[in-house]
C-alpha cells in the first residue's frame, strides 16, 4: 500500500487519472455492448481513425494552455493545411511528401507568428490567435472556395497511410505513441520544465532565469506543427477538402484538453491527458450509439462528460492533494 | 580587507515611477567577504534597489560596476550570469512543479535527465547545505511557507554566487533556521563572496553585518560599520522627522461612549492568530505593522472577504456572521454594519470606468429602488450628500472615477464605504499614493467619522500618521497583536520597536 502511496498520487497530481478512468470506463462499455469493437479494424475506424484529428488538435492546444494560453488558431490552421493539400496533392512520391512538409511548416510558422505577437505586443493569446484564425480561415477559402475531392493516387500515397495499418496496427496509434514519446522526452528537457514554470507563475519563471518570451514563442510553434498534423489527418480520413471544416474541431479540442485534466491557465496537466481526453470525447459517441441513443443525444453527452471530469478533478485536488502543509526539512550545522 | 575593488557598486542610481521617486541617487560599494545590510522603513524603496541589483528593474539612470567593470544588468538572467544571486522577497520558486526540479531550473548550467537523478542531486545539494529530510519530490505549492522560502535560499545558493542579495530571507523562518542561515552566511563569506541582507528584524542586522546601510525615502541617509551601530540612532534614521502640523486636532472620546465592536480571538487559516480589542464609538484605533505581518488577514476577516478559522466578532454586543462582505455590510436585522476601504482602490474599491453615481450607489441600490427598478432622482439626491461629505465636486457625479486623480479618488471610495452606513469603518491605508493636500483632507473626514459616533480602525504603513490621528495604536507582528501604545506611550519610537519585535 505504502509502496503505491507516491505514484498514485504522482498519478493524481499529473491530471491523467481522470481521463485514464474516462477512457477505460468509456471502453469497457462500448466493449460489453459490442463485443467485436475490440477486433484491430473496428477498433481503427471507430476509435483510432475517428480520434485522430482532434488528439492531434487537443495536443497542440494543450501545449499553448500549459504555457498559460489560449489558442483558437487551430481551426484556421486545419482549414488552410486541409485546403493546400486538397489543391495541391498528387504526382509523385516525392511531391506528396513535399506538400506534408509544406502543411507542417505552415503550422509551425503560423504557431510562431502567433507566439510573437503576443510576446512582442503584450497581447492576449486568445485574441491574437483568433485574428490569426480568422485569416487563415480566409485563405482556406481562397485556396478551396467549395469542399472538394483528393486527386487518386497510383500506388503508395503518405495521406492514405495516415489512417491505414501495419499488420494490424494503425498508423494513426503510432502517430499518436510518437508524440506520446516526444512529449515525455520533452518533459524531461530544460525546455520542457522551463514551458511548464512559464505556465505556472510567469514573474517567478523570469525570476528563475527563464527567457519566458522564447520559451512561450517555441510552445506556439509546436503547438502550430500539431495543428498542421491534424490537417494533415483530417484530409487522410475524408480523402477530401471541405474549407469549413476545422471550425468543428475547436471546441472539440477545448473539451479535450479539460477532460485531459489541463487546468486552463497554465502549469498543469500533459499532452498525453488532451490525447486521452480526445479519445474519451470520441468514443463517448459511440458508446451513445451502441446502447442505442439517437444522435442527438452526442453533444449532451459531450457536455455531462465536460462538466462529470471537472468535477472528478476537483474533487480529487479538494479532497486528496490539499494535504496539510508540514514543515518537513529539518535544518542542520553545516560541515 | 578595506582596499579590495569591490564587487558591486552603484553610483547615483535613480528610478522613478510616475510621480514617485522610489531611488533618489543610490551610491553604494559591497566588497568582498563582507556582510552588508539594509534597513529601512516600508517604502523606504529597499526592493526597487534589491531589483535594480538583480535584473528585475532597469534603473532610469546611473552606473551599476560588477568587479571594477561598468554593466547594465537587462534581465535577471544577466544577472545571474554575472554572479549576483538572489532571493526575492516574494519568492519566485515554481508552484507547479516539484522542489527538484525548481533546482534543476534555477541551476546555472548543466541538465539532469530524468526524475530520479533530479532528485538524488537535489538532496544532495540539500545536504551539502545542512538541509536534510527534505522531500524534493513534492511539489512547491504543497510546501509550507517556511520549507518553500530554505527552498528558495537553498536555490540561491546553487548558483554561482559573487553576491548573494537575501530580501527578507527570514520572514517566515522558525528561530533555529535563523541560525542555520547565520552558519550559512558565515560560509559563503567565508569562501570570498558578498552577502546583501535586507531585513526589517534589527537584531538579524545586529548578528549578521559587518556594515550598515540605512535607506530612507529613496536615498541612502547613513553608511555605518558594525562597531559604530546603535539601534535608537538607526530606527530615527529609519523614520526621519514627522510633520505636527500635518495632521488636524484628534476628537476627543465621549466618556459615556459604548463599545461597538468587540473582537475576540479572531483567528484566520494564514497568519492572524488570536487577535482580540475592542473599538469604542467615536474612537479610532490604529495598526502598526511592518508588510505582512497577518494586518492584511486581519481586515479582511472583519470585512468579510476572508473567512475566519476562530474567534468571534460581535457589533454592538450582537454576534456577527461574516461570511461574505456582504454580510459585514449588512448584517440584518437592520443593523448598520462594517465597511472597508481596501488597499488597493484602483483593482478592489473602485469601478474605473463606471461613472462616479454608479461607484457610490453600488452598496445601496436596494435601498435607491422604485416601482420600476433604479429611482435615478433617488440615486442622484443620495449620492451627491455623500459627494458634499467627502468634498468631491458634485457636478462631476456622472464622470468615471478613472478621470479623477489619486486622491479624489480615495474620496470617491470612502463615499463608497460610507454610503451604507456602516458602523465601523475599516481603513487598511488610506493614503497610499495620495498627495499632501488630499491627506489632510483624508484625515479630516476620518476624525469626523469618529466625532459622529462611528468607531474607526486604520492600518497604515506610514507610522507618523499612526501616531498623530489614533487615539490607540495596536502592534501587529507575526500574526499576532503584540503590543498596544496610546498615550504618552504613542510615539513613533515605540511603534517602530514593537513592530520590528523588540519589546521592552
Amino acid at each position: 500500500m505504502r509502496a503505491l502511496y507516491r505514484p498514485g498520487l504522482r498519478l493524481l497530481e499529473s491530471g491523467l487519472a481522470v481521463p485514464l478512468l474516462f477512457v477505460l470506463v468509456l471502453m469497457t462499455i462500448y466493449v460489453s455492448a459490442s463485443p467485436n469493437a475490440l477486433d484491430p479494424s473496428q477498433l481503427k475506424y471507430t476509435v483510432i481513425n475517428a480520434s485522430l484529428t482532434l488528439a492531434l488538435a487537443a495536443a497542440g492546444l494543450a501545449i499553448v494552455v500549459l504555457i498559460g494560453g489560449l489558442d483558437l488558431s487551430s481551426a484556421g490552421v486545419i482549414a488552410v493545411t486541409n485546403a493546400l493539400l486538397t489543391v495541391n496533392y498528387g504526382g509523385s512520391v516525392a511531391n506528396q511528401f513535399l506538400w506534408i512538409g509544406i502543411a507542417i511548416l505552415v503550422g509551425i510558422l503560423s504557431g510562431l507568428f502567433n507566439g510573437l505577437i503576443v510576446h512582442v505586443f503584450q497581447l492576449e493569446p486568445v485574441v491574437v490567435t483568433l485574428g490569426t484564425s480568422f485569416i487563415l480561415g480566409g485563405f482556406a477559402l481562397l485556396i478551396l472556395p467549395k469542399p472538394a475531392g483528393l486527386t487518386p493516387v497510383e500506388g503508395f500515397s503518405p495521406i492514405a497511410f495516415m489512417t491505414s495499418d501495419i499488420a494490424g496496427v494503425p498508423i494513426g496509434l503510432l502517430v499518436l505513441l510518437t508524440i506520446t514519446a516526444g512529449w515525455l522526452l520533452m518533459r524531461r528537457s530544460r525546455f520542457g520544465s522551463q514551458l511548464m514554470a512559464v505556465g505556472s507563475d510567469k514573474e517567478a519563471a523570469s525570476n528563475s532565469g527563464v527567457r519566458v518570451g522564447l520559451v512561450s514563442i517555441g510552445g506556439f510553434g509546436v503547438a502550430g506543427g500539431l495543428y498542421g498534423l491534424a490537417g494533415i489527418a483530417i484530409t487522410s480520413q475524408t480523402s477530401g477538402g471541405d474549407p469549413n471544416l476545422g471550425s468543428s474541431y475547436l471546441l472539440g479540442a477545448f473539451a479535450a484538453v479539460v477532460v485531459g485534466g489541463l487546468k486552463l491557465g497554465g502549469g498543469r496537466g500533459s499532452i498525453i491527458g488532451a490525447i486521452l481526453g480526445a479519445v474519451a470525447v470520441t468514443i463517448v459517441i459511440n458508446v451513445l450509439f451502441v446502447l442505442g441513443f439517437a444522435s442527438f443525444w452526442s453533444t449532451i453527452a459531450r457536455g455531462v462528460l465536460l462538466l462529470l471530469a471537472l468535477g472528478v478533478q476537483s474533487a480529487i485536488t479538494v479532497l486528496l492533494l490539499r494535504r496539510r502543509r508540514g514543515q518537513s526539512i529539518t535544518v542542520g550545522g553545516l560541515s | 580587507m578595506n582596499d579590495a575593488i569591490p564587487v558591486l557598486e552603484m553610483r547615483g542610481v535613480r528610478k522613478t515611477y510616475g510621480i514617485t521617486q522610489a531611488l533618489k541617487g543610490i551610491s553604494i560599494q559591497l566588497k568582498p567577504g563582507r556582510v552588508y545590510g539594509l534597513v529601512g522603513e516600508n517604502g523606504a524603496g529597499k526592493s526597487t534597489l534589491v531589483k535594480s541589483m538583480c535584473g528585475a528593474v532597469k534603473p532610469d539612470e546611473g552606473e551599476l560596476i560588477v568587479a571594477g567593470r561598468p554593466v547594465t544588468i537587462n534581465s535577471p538572467q544577466q544577472a545571474r550570469e554575472l554572479g549576483i544571486s538572489t532571493v526575492f522577497q516574494e519568492l519566485s520558486l515554481i508552484p507547479d512543479l516539484t522542489l527538484a526540479e525548481n533546482v534543476q531550473l534555477q541551476r546555472q548550467s548543466g541538465w539532469i535527465r530524468g526524475r530520479r537523478p533530479r532528485i538524488t542531486y537535489a538532496t544532495e545539494v540539500a545536504a551539502t547545505w545542512g538541509l536534510t529530510g527534505v522531500n524534493v519530490d513534492t511539489r512547491i505549492d504543497a510546501l509550507s511557507l517556511r520549507d518553500q522560502q530554505l527552498a528558495e535560499i537553498l536555490c540561491a545558493l546553487n548558483r554561482p554566487h559573487r553576491v548573494l542579495v537575501l530580501d527578507e530571507p527570514t520572514s517566515a523562518l522558525l528561530p533555529a533556521d535563523v541560525e542555520w542561515l547565520h552558519a550559512v552566511v558565515r560560509r559563503v563569506v567565508a569562501e570570498g563572496s558578498t552577502v546583501l541582507l535586507i531585513t526589517h528584524m534589527l537584531e538579524e542586522i545586529e548578528r549578521f553585518c559587518d556594515e550598515i546601510y540605512v535607506q530612507r525615502n529613496g536615498a541612502i541617509v547613513d553608511h555605518v560599520d558594525r562597531a559604530d551601530f546603535d539601534r535608537g540612532q538607526v530606527i530615527e534614521q529609519m523614520i526621519g522627522r514627522s510633520l505636527e502640523s500635518a495632521f488636524p486636532p484628534i476628537p476627543p472620546i465621549p466618556s459615556e461612549s459604548e463599545v461597538l465592536l468587540e473582537v475576540s480571538s479572531l483567528s484566520t487559516r494564514g497568519l492572524l492568530q488570536d487577535a482580540s480589542f475592542t473599538i469604542k464609538a467615536g474612537e479610532i484605533l490604529g495598526v502598526a505593522a511592518l508588510d505582512g505581518q497577518g494586518q492584511n488577514d486581519l481586515f479582511e476577516a472583519l470585512s468579510g472577504d476572508l473567512r475566519s478559522t476562530d474567534g468571534s466578532v460581535r457589533l454592538r454586543g450582537l454576534p456577527m456572521r461574516l461570511r461574505s462582505p456582504a454580510e459585514a455590510l449588512r448584517p440584518g436585522g437592520g443593523r448598520a454594519g462594517i465597511a472597508l476601504v481596501p488597499a488597493e482602490r484602483k483593482t478592489h474599491g473602485a469601478i474605473l470606468d463606471l461613472p462616479i453615481r454608479k461607484n457610490v450607489s453600488l452598496p445601496i441600490l436596494r435601498r435607491l429602488g422604485g416601482a420600476f427598478g433604479l429611482r435615478d432622482s433617488k440615486e442622484t439626491e443620495a449620492v451627491s450628500t455623500l459627494l458634499e461629505a467627502v468634498q468631491v465636486d458634485r457636478l462631476k457625479i456622472d464622470d468615471p472615477v478613472r478621470s479623477l486623480s489619486g486622491g479624489n479618488q480615495q474620496k470617491v471610495v470612502f463615499a463608497k464605504a460610507l454610503a451604507g452606513d456602516a458602523d465601523v469603518l475599516l481603513l487598511f491605508d488610506p493614503t497610499r499614493g495620495v498627495d499632501v493636500g488630499t491627506k489632510y483632507e483624508i484625515y479630516k473626514l476620518i476624525a469626523g467619522y469618529a466625532r459622529a459616533g462611528k468607531g474607526i480602525l486604520i492600518y497604515s504603513t506610514e507610522i507618523p500618521e499612526l501616531v498623530n490621528i489614533c487615539h490607540r495604536v495596536l502592534v501587529c507582528y507575526h500574526g499576532r497583536l503584540v503590543a498596544e501604545r496610546h498615550g504618552a506611550e504613542l510615539n513613533e519610537h515605540s511603534l517602530m520597536t514593537a513592530a520590528i519585535g523588540v519589546i521592552k
